[in-house]
């Protein structure tokens, strides 16, 4: 009887193999923990093959996204209900244009008062956007992110504000070439310098992974009631000055948390605010009222 | 007398080129498309509210699975990229999740004998068994790295639910591409 030799393997990892399986996965476990603590270590070695890897998948994950929300309308009109969808989706397109004036009256009231101890401030016009549909949801219970369908080639620049339905939802960290990552407002490293309420007071919302963030570094003897707006304020540069981001409302326990504008399940396209170096932009509404 | 091979079954080290080989690249392209299936479903958004927090963790009932019936499908080496690419197009530190794929694949084959033997419940009632400490590993290691900031372990517990209750549909399908497969040699328990 010939004896049949053993084909000869694609993978010659002789001396892995020769030690054995259970080696071979206890030296695996070893570099994917090593991985880890170096990713924590220094978090800006893995970012050129996270963007490479994300912009290399993220046609299939639009591609495979795009079945799924199909599907999702296709129920949604099945079921009888799209006549009651039509008369809502108008009023909640109404309710939009309405709110977007409501915010940029707000902010309008606010600097009126500010106009009226300095007297002579420029109004400068209105930030850019770029349109940019969510792939790849990766809220995990550790990470709050997503990935979006825009990258350096649309525009997209790095740690530029990104507008979710009314208000602000997180920051672009990563860029790739069509593809960018972003940072919810809700994940536990999220830190964005604000203005509270009509004072204007300065403090700081901290994502802490649920869905409220909450409001830390508080001046010492100021004090903040529900529904006082919170907007950012510029400080450090790093997100633009007056983008809405929630109000303060105080939960079951007593604390106060903030209650985001931004609708993170029901949002479907983001807007990325196109950055400048001009402290003066402000939001204003996306399409102009007619004439009641 | 015959040597013995290590595995009688086609694992990825056992291509050549020829028919035989064919048709067994073929075969095997079919199973490692539902696994890029699966892996793709695991990262796409779905539009229903805090669907990101209950996310089912399919790539684990994947690996778990051919752990047990056919663990030359899926070599440490595969779990390691796999685990590392899902955990860079999903934003969290590398390595988290290659190393609950690795430990787990590990695991449960050096328990393939005894686990092969027991009927489908069983194999199932240790999936949740698998998954929760799947999940306790990843909560400890972030929460470790992270200063010692420990998450709230509601959403946790909710997605290993829906990874446990989940099971079944899933297995379905891999059980199906499991049939697919080329029938080991005559003498072999398959």
């Amino acid at each position: 009887m010939r004896v049949r030799s053993r084909p000869r393997s694609l993978i010659k990892i002789a001396t892995l193999t020769a030690w054995g399986p259970r080696m071979t996965s206890l030296l695996f476990a070893m570099a994917a923990l090593v991985l880890f603590v170096m990713s924590f270590a220094s978090p800006n070695n893995m970012r050129t093959l996270r963007t490479g890897a994300a912009d290399m998948f993220a046609p299939v994950l639009s591609a495979v996204n795009y079945p799924i929300e199909q599907a999702a309308a296709y129920v949604r009109a099945v079921t009888g209900i799209a006549e009651l969808q039509g008369e809502n989706a108008r009023l909640l397109q109404e309710n939009a244009r309405l709110r977007e004036w409501y915010h940029a009256a707000m902010q309008l009231k606010n600097d009126n008062a500010s106009l009226q101890k300095l007297l002579k401030v420029q109004i400068e016009p209105q930030h850019t956007f770029i349109t940019a549909r969510i792939i790849a949801d990766s809220d995990t219970a550790f990470v709050r992110s997503i990935l979006v369908l825009a990258g350096s080639e649309n525009g997209v620049d790095e740690a530029q504000a990104v507008l979710g339905g009314e208000g602000l939802m997180g920051r672009v960290v990563e860029v790739g070439k069509k593809s960018s990552r972003v940072l919810l407002l809700t994940d536990m490293n999220a830190r964005v310098p604000v203005f509270v309420g009509n004072e204007n007071i300065r403090a700081m919302l901290a994502g802490n992974n649920t869905d409220n963030p909450e409001i830390i570094h508080l001046p010492p003897q100021t004090t903040v009631k529900a529904g006082d707006r919170v907007t950012t304020s510029g400080h450090g540069g790093l997100y633009p000055h007056g983008l809405p981001i929630g109000e303060v409302v105080a939960m079951s326990d007593g604390s106060l948390r903030v209650r985001l504008y931004a609708d993170i399940d029901r949002t479907n396209y983001v807007r990325v605010v196109k950055r400048t170096d001009d402290p003066n932009l402000r939001i204003a509404p996306v399409s102009v009222p007619a004439a009641d | 007398m015959a040597r013995r091979r290590k595995s009688r079954h086609s694992g990825i080290s056992e291509i050549s080129f020829s028919r035989r080989g064919l048709e067994t690249i073929f075969r095997l392209l079919i199973v490692y498309a539902m696994l890029g299936l699966l892996f793709l479903l695991n990262l796409t958004a779905v539009p229903v509210p805090h669907a990101g927090l209950i996310k089912p963790h399919l790539v684990l009932m994947a690996v778990y699975y051919w752990a047990i019936f056919r663990p030359t499908l899926i070599p440490t080496w595969l779990c390691f990229i796999v685990g590392i690419l899902l955990d860079i197009l999903s934003g969290m530190p590398p390595g988290l999740q290659a190393f609950v794929l690795v430990v787990t694949q590990s695991l449960v084959r050096d328990q393939r004998k005894f686990l092969m033997a027991q009927p489908y419940i069983s194999i199932w009632a240790i999936f949740g068994l698998v998954v929760a400490m799947a999940a306790a590993i990843q909560w400890v290691l972030y929460g470790l790295a992270n200063d010692m900031q420990w998450l709230a372990l509601t959403p946790l517990a909710a997605s290993v639910l829906v990874t446990f209750c989940l099971f079944p549909v899933v297995s379905m399908a891999l059980i199906a591409t499991h049939r697919m497969l080329s029938p080991g040699p005559r003498n072999s328990y398959s």
